[in-house]
């Protein structure tokens, strides 16, 4: 497996970084297909062999977008909506990851779900993310309330977290795929879930790192010209995320280039002969244009 | 008598035609009569499909037969006439065959053009009576020997030029505001078009002495009567029925946005919002408090060398397109604020 030198470079500021210091962002940009998401994956999996608390939107975009009818009126914020079936998804694999974490970790204060339902302080913040998952139309509230409590926590230094986002430019997006009936589409800014997690990319805590990509491909009903982050995280969104340290995806380099055909080679998956002479390789670069998703894509039939 | 006259030599035309038209589709009906039956030209034409018209009407009607009758005598008696470009002289002037601005017409120009839709894949349809060619412009009467002469013909009715007005810069110098007007010339039974009356009033903006709030002003006050690029203003009035009258309103609106910009209403300083100013700047916005939040968890610590670059940086991203060199220095300034060091480039 080649890790990338974007990924390096992450990994070796993360090693630098004085953790006193509130949470750095790194904003990862490249074209299409250069290996973006290939490179987060390569810092979260860093983090996790580190041990370190992962907190992880798989696409942000994908909030804006997946589960389209899964709206509901917001428990807690007037005027917003909760996305229960979302949360849930998305407390179900926060829970897998950081069950260790959150057996640990205590509650700084009462919550109160419903008439009948609360969590006692000094709880672990377990039982506040079982109650999201028993009771779905809390489970909005259960992600807002475990961000809190992990950004109160983070001054105690008892653990270090990450808070890795792909395509972080759906937070900031206007238009999401919700309508309601009588055709009013429900603007990002309505979200309640969106709004805990542009809460916490604040980056008002400290033992931590926040590595985001930004990704014009996944966008809704935006002109798809720059891959650039200004571009793409608009002024709102460059004002929220200033200061951040962006990071470019180049595509593959000669050597990268190289190393991965070696790859595919050894692992059988280019079948054909003429694909493996000088003339093929050099067939594969002019083609892929040494993208890696396009060189992939090339090389996955022949 | 003259109107006999007319009449008869109209009905000569209409048989030159009728005879071309029937001898053209002639070969194709031999042909193609047996396999199906036609209802219309292949080629699309404004002229009526004589052949086809003929065919319906029945063989045994008295109408029919006159029609054919009278067919076979117009193929007799006149034979195909060479048609005029195939009579042109080589070194015929052009500027006589097209003197002034005129439709295509296929028999005045010797160029075997085609155009329009190839029917069943083959090839667009020749020119002759071919309606397509008619609707595109052409502009066969601005070839260069008739510019030469036209401008000859002009040479007598112009003035000199004056010295010192040698290039583009020098004139926009000195005449800052350029006037555009139209005048025609065309018979008709009113002299008048009302097209002339339109006048445009054209200046660039670092030309007028404004300050950075008046230029901003204005530019908001014009809104798409601005263009960025050439940083031209273009105010055009149409709205009075004569000429004159457009031009000193043109002029009066261009002086009253002039004394308009210079005036700052007291709304202006406490109700301006970000998104009313040309540009990004550090002050506006939520950058500071970001930046404070930072700087209050790295106590002790030297940053305002970095702080600056920063501002730089971030002024020169947000209000300019991003390059690799722009975000480039903003990454290095970051950097900088948070103390890293950028890894060794790849050997």
């Amino acid at each position: 497996m080649m890790v990338r030198r974007p990924a390096l470079e992450v990994i070796d500021y993360i090693r630098q970084t004085n953790f006193d210091q509130l949470a750095i962002k790194y904003v990862i940009y490249g074209r299409k297909g250069s290996g973006k998401t290939m490179t987060l994956n390569h810092i979260i999996h860093h983090c996790q062999a580190a041990g370190w608390l992962i907190v992880h939107i798989p696409t942000a975009n994908g909030l804006n977008l997946k589960n389209k009818y899964d709206f509901i009126d917001s428990v807690s914020h007037e005027g917003m909506y909760d996305q229960p079936t979302s949360s849930t998804d998305w407390l179900k694999q926060f829970k897998l990851r950081n069950e260790r974490f959150l057996k640990e970790l205590k509650t700084t204060e009462k919550y109160v779900w419903n008439k009948r339902e609360s969590t006692e302080k000094d709880q672990p913040l377990l039982s506040v993310l079982e109650q999201g998952l028993t009771r779905p139309k809390n489970a909005t509230d259960v992600i807002g309330v475990l961000l809190k409590e992990l950004q109160l926590q983070s001054y105690n230094k008892q653990f270090k977290m990450l808070y890795a986002i792909k395509a972080v430019n759906g937070l900031f997006a206007e238009e999401t795929a919700f309508r309601k009936h009588g055709g009013y589409i429900i603007p990002v800014r309505e979200l309640t879930l969106h709004m805990h997690f542009r809460n916490f990319l604040e980056g008002d805590w400290i033992n931590g790192s926040i590595v985001t990509t930004v990704d014009y491909n996944l966008s809704y009903r935006q002109p798809k010209f720059y891959y650039t982050p200004f571009y793409l995280l608009g002024k709102k969104g460059f004002d929220h995320m200033d200061p951040f340290i962006p990071v470019f995806v180049d595509e593959y380099s000669d050597k990268e280039f190289e190393s991965q055909i070696a790859y595919y080679q050894s692992k059988h998956w280019i079948q054909d002969e003429e694909a493996n002479t000088e003339a093929g390789k050099l067939y594969l670069k002019k083609l892929s244009d040494m993208n890696p998703a396009e060189l992939d894509k090339l090389v996955s039939w022949i | 008598m003259m109107c006999c006259r007319m009449a008869a030599s109209q009905r000569k035309l209409q048989q030159f035609s009728l005879s071309f038209w029937s001898y053209s589709h002639l070969r194709y009906q031999l042909t193609k009569k047996q396999v199906c039956r036609h209802h219309g030209s292949l080629v699309s034409t404004s002229l009526p499909d004589v052949d086809s018209e003929i065919e319906k009407v029945s063989v045994h009607s008295l109408r029919g037969k006159a029609m054919r009758a009278m067919q076979d005598r117009l193929r007799k008696r006149h034979p195909m006439p060479s048609s005029r470009e195939n009579r042109m002289a080589e070194d015929q002037d052009w500027t006589n065959v097209y003197p002034t601005a005129a439709s295509f017409k296929w028999s005045a120009v010797p160029l075997s053009v085609r155009m329009g839709y190839p029917v069943n894949r083959g090839i667009p349809p020749h020119k002759l009576g071919n309606a397509e060619l008619l609707k595109i412009p052409n502009f066969l009467h601005l070839t260069p020997l008739a510019i030469k002469k036209h401008c000859a013909a002009l040479k007598g009715f112009c003035t000199k030029w004056p010295d010192g007005l040698n290039t583009d810069e020098l004139c926009d110098e000195h005449f800052p505001v350029a006037i555009e007007t139209s005048d025609y010339v065309f018979s008709s039974p009113s002299l008048r078009c009302p097209k002339a009356r339109l006048v445009q009033v054209k200046l660039k903006l670092s030309k007028l002495p404004l300050d950075k709030h008046a230029r901003w002003k204005l530019i908001q006050l014009v809104g798409d009567l601005y263009n960025k690029e050439t940083d031209e203003l273009c105010i055009s009035a149409d709205r009075c029925p004569v000429k004159q009258q457009n031009l000193d309103y043109a002029m009066y609106l261009l002086s009253v946005l002039f004394h308009e910009a210079h005036i700052t209403e007291p709304w202006e300083e406490t109700e301006q919002t970000e998104e009313d100013m040309e540009e990004y700047t550090w002050e506006s916005g939520k950058r500071e408090e970001n930046l404070m939040r930072i700087k209050r968890r790295m106590h002790n610590k030297e940053i305002s060398s970095a702080e600056e670059e920063l501002k730089t940086a971030y002024t020169q991203v947000c209000n300019n397109k991003e390059t690799s060199e722009s975000i480039g220095s903003y990454k290095r300034a970051v950097l900088n604020l948070f103390g890293l060091k950028e890894p060794a480039p790849e050997t």
